[in-house]
This record gives structure tokens, sequence and C-alpha cells, in this order.
């Protein structure tokens, strides 16, 4: 109880009772007094301790210096053979700490540059198979693009091509819509036998290109195309997947020449 | 590193470094460790600056400069840190001695120049010494220091009374202290 009233731990009422039971308590009293004193005492003491200005500068040029250095040849500081004691080893330790810093710091913006492609990338493989694993791969199911795409126009105000694609095997099953960085993207779904194609169809001023390599088992493609950037995901290999990119491409130049 | 993080560890560290400072020098007692550690700590924090959630950066750098004090004095002075399995053991043993031993008296304690709280301060079993310093230096609340030590709250309140006491016992003049049961 003292201790929490010195702290200001206590809330209005607690303090009002320690200091009522401090009137009749004459050593309790006593003994807050001198809990006081040596608080203050203890705090006028630490307000006297700042960091020396010296140390104070090396701290702030902290940044500064290991971003130069970290540029720099990694200079490698040899010890004396009689190390004059851990002074030279801490400093030792400590450049090679700055070294090893912004050496992971670099490759870690390296690594970061190449995230967004490879992000979106795992984005739509996971949206691919979640609508897997769902009940309906799909929010509207029709083998009909005229069907199709009001629904994306009425829904999302977005209005991909939605082409027929029949004639080369692959099959509209409808279109579902997904979410990419928080706005919606209207992805069209195929079959080719029993595979399923996921078309989602993003804004253009994405500059990500698909990963040549297939993601999680997952292939994919993308092209650009009035105003969307495509971007197809499925289990089918990769030629029929081309095959598929060809087909889409064609027909949708067909759609735009018949217009 | 990039710029983002520069002027995070500018605004998160900076501005905090002379209560880690005091942190330091109370844990280490003495200034010229208190420097090494300090910095030291600094580099800890400028590489860990993109793990800063937000929050109290204040605690967070606090942090960061009580475990490299640590880790500092367990290199510098192995033996000198008592760990916690022997400090409750310690707890225990204290109990005893410190509540019946006189104490000074609050105008006596006002007067106590640096040099005898800094003899005080070092006489305290190292768990002790470090809550209070928490405490009193760095103005942390019960709350604060529990979490930044892992212990109990109610073994903070604990610590820190303890501590107290043997702060007022050992600033006591030795004319008392040699009365005492």
């Amino acid at each position: 109880m003292l201790n929490a009233a010195l702290d200001g731990e206590l809330d209005a009422m607690g303090m009002a009772a320690f200091e009522a039971q401090c009137e009749c308590d004459r050593e309790l009293a006593a003994r807050y007094g001198q809990s006081v004193a040596l608080r203050n005492a203890l705090r006028h003491h630490a307000a006297g301790q700042i960091a020396p200005a010296a140390l104070r500068d090396r701290i702030a040029g902290l940044a500064a210096r290991a971003r130069t250095e970290g540029a720099a040849t990694p200079a490698v500081k040899v010890l004396p053979p009689n190390a004059t004691g851990s002074r030279l080893a801490l400093v030792a330790s400590i450049v090679c700490a700055f070294l090893l810093g912004a050496l992971a710091s670099h490759l870690a913006t390296l690594w970061t540059a190449k995230q967004p492609a490879e992000r979106l990338a795992m984005l739509l493989v996971d949206d691919h198979r979640r609508a897997l694993l769902a009940r309906a791969p799909i929010d509207i199911e029709s083998t009909d693009r005229h069907t199709v795409k009001p629904w994306f126009d009425a829904r999302l105000a977005l209005s991909p091509n939605v082409v027929d694609l029949s004639a080369a095997d692959f099959t509209l099953v409808g279109g579902r819509a997904d979410v990419v960085d928080g706005l919606p993207a209207p992805t069209i779904v195929y079959r080719l036998r029993e595979h399923l194609i996921s078309v989602t169809a993003l804004p253009a001023t994405r500059m990500e290109r698909a990963p040549a390599d297939a993601v999680n088992g997952y292939e994919m493609l993308d092209w650009r195309d009035g105003g969307f950037a495509y971007w197809a995901v499925s289990d089918v290999p990769r030629a029929d997947l081309e095959r598929f990119a060809a087909a889409f491409r064609a027909a949708q130049s067909a759609n735009e020449g018949s217009r | 590193m990039n710029n983002a993080d520069d002027t995070q560890f500018n605004s998160v560290v900076l501005p905090n470094l002379d209560s880690a400072y005091r942190l330091a020098r109370g844990l280490t007692g003495n200034a010229a460790d208190a420097e090494d550690v300090l910095q030291d700590a600094c580099l800890r924090a400028f590489k860990g600056i993109g793990g800063f959630a937000g929050g109290n950066a204040r605690v967070w750098f606090l942090t960061i400069t009580r475990n490299a004090a640590f880790t500092y004095l367990a290199r510098k002075r192995p033996g000198s840190l008592l760990l916690t399995s022997n400090s409750e053991e310690a707890e225990r043993a204290l109990d005893t001695a410190a509540d019946e031993a006189p104490t000074a008296e609050a105008a006596l304690i006002a007067q106590a120049d640096s040099a005898a709280l800094e003899r005080a301060l070092a006489s305290l079993p190292q768990p002790f010494r470090e809550i209070l310093i928490l405490r009193e230096y760095n103005d942390l609340s019960y709350r604060e220091i529990a979490d930044m030590t892992k212990l109990p709250v109610g073994t903070v309140m604990s610590r820190l009374a303890r501590a107290r006491a043997l702060m007022l016992r050992a600033l006591a003049p030795e004319s008392l202290r040699k009365t005492a049961p």
C-alpha cells in the first residue's frame, strides 16, 4: 500500500484511504516520509546522469555511418597479437555488426524488390485454390458469356472481356469476385476436361509479371489487353495453359474487331 | 538500410538516450560500462528497428538496453548477476534481516550525497536494484516493469518494497546500524 501510494498506482479512493491510515499510524507516516525522501534523492541523483555529448554524437551518427560503411569495401580489422584487451575486440565486433547489419538490410531490400510479383502470384494461386475447395468455385454459374459479363458489370463496375472458347475445348463455367490488395478483381472460370482455369482481370497499371515457373504446382500466365492485365491460374500442363491464353487473346481481338 | 529506418531510429532511439543511459548506469554501476552498454544497445536497436511495431518507444528501447546490459555484465563480470532462481532465495533471506533494522530519517536521506546513494544502490542484490532503477530512474509503471522483466506484477511490487527497505537501511548512519539486533 505504501509503495503503491508512493508510485502513484493507487486510485483516488485508495489514496484517500492511505492518507487516513497515515493520520493515525505515526510509524507508517514516518516510513512514508522516508520513502518519499529516498525517491526524491534517487530521482535527483538520476537527473544528473545524462548521456555524455560525445556518446550522443557517436550514436546520432550511427545510421549515417552504417550506410556509408556498408557501401564501402568491408574493412577487416586486424587485432594486434597482444590484443590490448576486450575494448578492441568490442570495437571490432561493433564494426562487424555494422557491416553484417548493412549487408543484411541490403539483401533484404533486394529481396523485397522482387517480392510484388511473387506475392501477387501467391495471392492469385490462393484465390484459385480457395475456389476449388469451396462448394462452388464460382459466384455466378453460366456458360453464356452474355450473362457473366453483365454480372461483373453490375457487381464490380468492372467489365473484363468474357469470351466463348468452346470451339477450343475450354468451357465457360462462370465468374467470381476475388479481392486483390483490397480491390475487387473479376475472375472468369473455364473448364478444360476436369481442370479449372481461373482468369483474373487486374488493372493494367499493375507492373508485375507472372512467374515462368509453377507456383505451388499451379502454372500462371499473364497478358495485357483493353485496360486489364489478365492472369490465368490453373493446374493444367503449361502447354494447355499457353493454348488457352492464345485462344483467349484471339477471341478477344475478334470480339473487338466485330464491334 | 533505408531512409525510413533511419528516420525511425532517430525518432525512437535518440529521444530516449538519457533514459537508457540512466538504466545502463544503474545496472552496471559506472559511467564507462554504461557507455559501452548504450552503444551496444543502439546497434541492436538499429538492426531491429524494422521490428518496432509502434507503441511505447521508450519501453522498447529500454528493454533492448536492459538485455544489452545483461549480456555485457555476463561477459565482463561473470558471477555478478544473480539469476532468478536464487533471487527468490535472496528475497527470503532478506525478509528476516531487513525488516527490524533501523532506517535513516527522512531528513538524513534528503541530504544523502551521490556517493552514498551509489554505495547503497551497489549494495542491493541485482534483482532488487534493477526494479528500483526501472521505477525511479526510468519512471516506469508496475505494469511496464512487469512486461519488461517478464515478472508478475506482484513480484515487481514486493521487490520494489524490499529494495526500498534495503536502501533505507543502507543509508542509516553507522552508529544506528551497529546497535541493530
